[in-house]
């Protein structure tokens, strides 16, 4: 019995570091080509042309809420045709259809890796991701309607994404998801990497354990190596008008980076969840 | 009313209107190759074969599919469409459905090679432009399309892959479904909306007077897809196995196709046709911006100059 492990974070939380670390631990602790981590496009919640394969329909002649209602069949019927684990990386929030169903069904589940972020640090991050201002970040994180790809004047390859605010986003996640996450935070990736695969592997079912693939992928994916690879041969899913989606990779930017005035904000708009997370 | 359509090469007899299908202008005596029949549609299929949540497949090939809210359907022989609509659905949007993954699997049935391209004849010579959906297929296709050319099919191409004399595409419906921001970029203007009454601004444009109603030989297939977001437009030749393996991920409804035990003859459809047929990879760059410079590429390849910018 294998299934979706979904990789859940609101934008800029550290789900792509994750899953070069995993592309690497599944290939057992080698380099990845961050241009070709896993060499599959569908692994992503909101994949256009996989939901038109495996449904055999043309989504974009369907309204969003048609697609949103075939959703959960959608993965039911992708896990039920899985030899191993898939790893389904998602920005969007785990919400509820109008007759409440969960749009990423339990039965369809292996496990959740929620990678959380102070999110002083996601407005920063959010901020060089959009070439946007700090004020403007700090709004998308605070909009309860934020979402992505939603589009009516065009089709994007990915369907409408509803991201929620951070805060209904990180909760949605922690409390009504298909099945309790393992909690991944951002600022303790660079030093506990491996010990994250480890739990996400043992999880999944991936018979990796005990032979140091778990070290190894971290070693092999450390933000330094992977911002490496970016400034030698650039990276495909950095957005037009960004100048390096690979930037720090450290905790705590916000401190000199934000405005006191800035930072109360964000605490202001999200104060109860940061307090539950110890952001706070 | 029961009325007789020329499509994809077929008398086609269809009891639910299809407007904007060219009538049936053929002998007048060859009796009708598949019919489209209105009628009740079993709930499932007993003894199926193959289950997925909107289309189930039996072991004597028929396929069940279902669109909730809008119709079911149910697709014999390569012979018979029977549509049940759902209780107050409206015409169009019953069509709309009935004339993708119906008629797509018809075409499977038939032995034929159904793509997922938009194709464009140019100079008496088929381009298809292949790719996923939002690959931007349809509007490169009216960009070609203003540059002269003649539409065969927007999104369902069928090809007879056995043609004597080569590859040949069949002519489809002489219509598009576009975009408001590819129709605004292409600066032309659309027909009705492809689901009246919602927010979609996706709209049927018909182009009878840009239509080449007459099959016409396929002289190359462009994969789009691919490349930085900001990259220039790029046109490579894609061969050996990367061409068999590209075409066969743009076969039409690939998904019910191997539900339907067609994995192998598909292959060796494509196979063939990649031996036959000059296959490119078009990165699309900049997006819309870029329309002109990929039409051009387009052009170019089919014409086999250097201006193609072949690599």
């Amino acid at each position: 019995m294998t299934g979706i492990f979904w990789l859940a974070s609101y934008p800029k939380s550290g789900n792509t570091w994750m899953r070069m670390a995993l592309a690497s631990l599944r290939a057992g602790g080698a380099a990845v080509d961050i241009n070709r981590p896993t060499g599959d496009e569908d692994a992503i919640s909101a994949s256009r042309r996989h939901f038109d394969r495996l449904l055999d329909i043309t989504s974009s002649d369907m309204t969003p809420e048609e697609v949103a209602s075939l959703r959960p069949d959608l993965y039911r019927s992708f896990a039920a045709s899985l030899a191993q684990p898939a790893f389904v990386k998602v920005h969007e929030a785990s919400r509820r259809l109008p007759d409440g169903r969960l749009l990423f069904p339990p039965e369809a589940t292996l496990g959740v890796a929620c990678m959380l972020r102070d999110p002083r640090d996601v407005a920063l991050s959010l901020s060089h991701h959009y070439a946007c201002g700090i004020e403007r970040a700090i709004g998308i994180m605070a909009d309860p309607e934020f979402s992505l790809t939603a589009s009516t004047r065009s089709a994007s390859p990915h369907l409408a994404q509803w991201i929620g605010s951070w805060s209904a986003n990180v909760a949605s996640w922690l409390d009504d998801g298909p099945c309790p996450p393992i909690l991944v935070r951002y600022e303790e990736m660079a030093g506990g990497l491996a010990g994250f695969l480890a739990q996400i592997a043992r999880q999944a079912g991936l018979p990796l354990e005990g032979d140091g693939a778990a070290e190894r992928a971290a070693a092999a994916t450390r933000f330094e190596v992977l911002r490496g690879q970016e400034e030698a041969h650039g990276f495909r899913e950095r957005p037009a008008g960004m100048a390096r989606f690979f930037r720090a990779g450290t905790a705590g930017q916000w401190r000199t980076a934000l405005t006191p005035a800035q930072a109360a904000r964000i605490e202001r708009d999200h104060g109860a969840v940061m307090a539950r997370l110890g952001y706070l | 009313m029961t009325r007789d359509y020329a499509l994809y090469g077929l008398r086609l007899r269809s009891a639910l209107p299809l407007p904007g299908a060219p009538p049936w202008a053929g002998p007048p005596d060859r009796p009708a190759d598949a019919t489209i029949v209105v009628g009740p549609v079993p709930a499932r299929l007993e003894a199926a074969v193959h289950s997925g949540p909107l289309l189930q497949v039996d072991a004597a090939g028929r396929v069940r599919h279902e669109v909730r809210g809008i119709a079911a359907f149910l697709v014999e022989g390569g012979r018979q469409i029977t549509v049940a609509p759902a209780a107050g659905t409206a015409e169009g949007e019953v069509r709309l459905f009935l004339l993708a993954t119906p008629l797509g699997v018809l075409f499977h049935q038939r032995g034929l090679l159904p793509l997922h391209a938009s194709t464009v004849a140019i100079g008496g010579q088929a381009v298809a432009l292949a790719g996923p959906s939002a690959a931007g297929k349809s509007t490169l296709a009216a960009a070609l399309l203003a540059a002269g050319g003649q539409l065969l099919a927007d999104d369902l191409t069928v090809v007879d892959p056995a043609a004597p004399g080569g590859p040949l595409v069949l002519p489809g419906m002489p219509q598009q479904k576009l975009w408001r921001d590819s129709l605004e970029a292409l600066g032309i203007a659309a027909d009705e909306q492809v689901r009246p009454g919602t927010a979609m601004e996706k709209f049927v444009r018909r182009v009878p007077d840009a239509f080449a109603a007459a099959p016409c030989r396929l002289a190359a297939v462009c994969h789009l897809g691919g490349g930085p977001a900001d990259g220039a437009p790029r046109l490579t030749a894609l061969t050996g196995a990367r061409a068999v393996h590209g075409l066969r991920e743009q076969v039409y409804r690939l998904h019910a196709a191997r539900a339907m035990a067609l994995d192998d003859r598909l292959l060796l459809h494509c196979a063939r046709l990649a031996g036959q047929v000059p296959q490119f990879r078009l990165e699309r760059g900049g997006g819309l911006p870029a329309l002109a410079g990929l039409a051009r590429a387009v052009i170019g390849a089919l014409a086999g100059t250097a201006a193609g910018a072949l690599r």
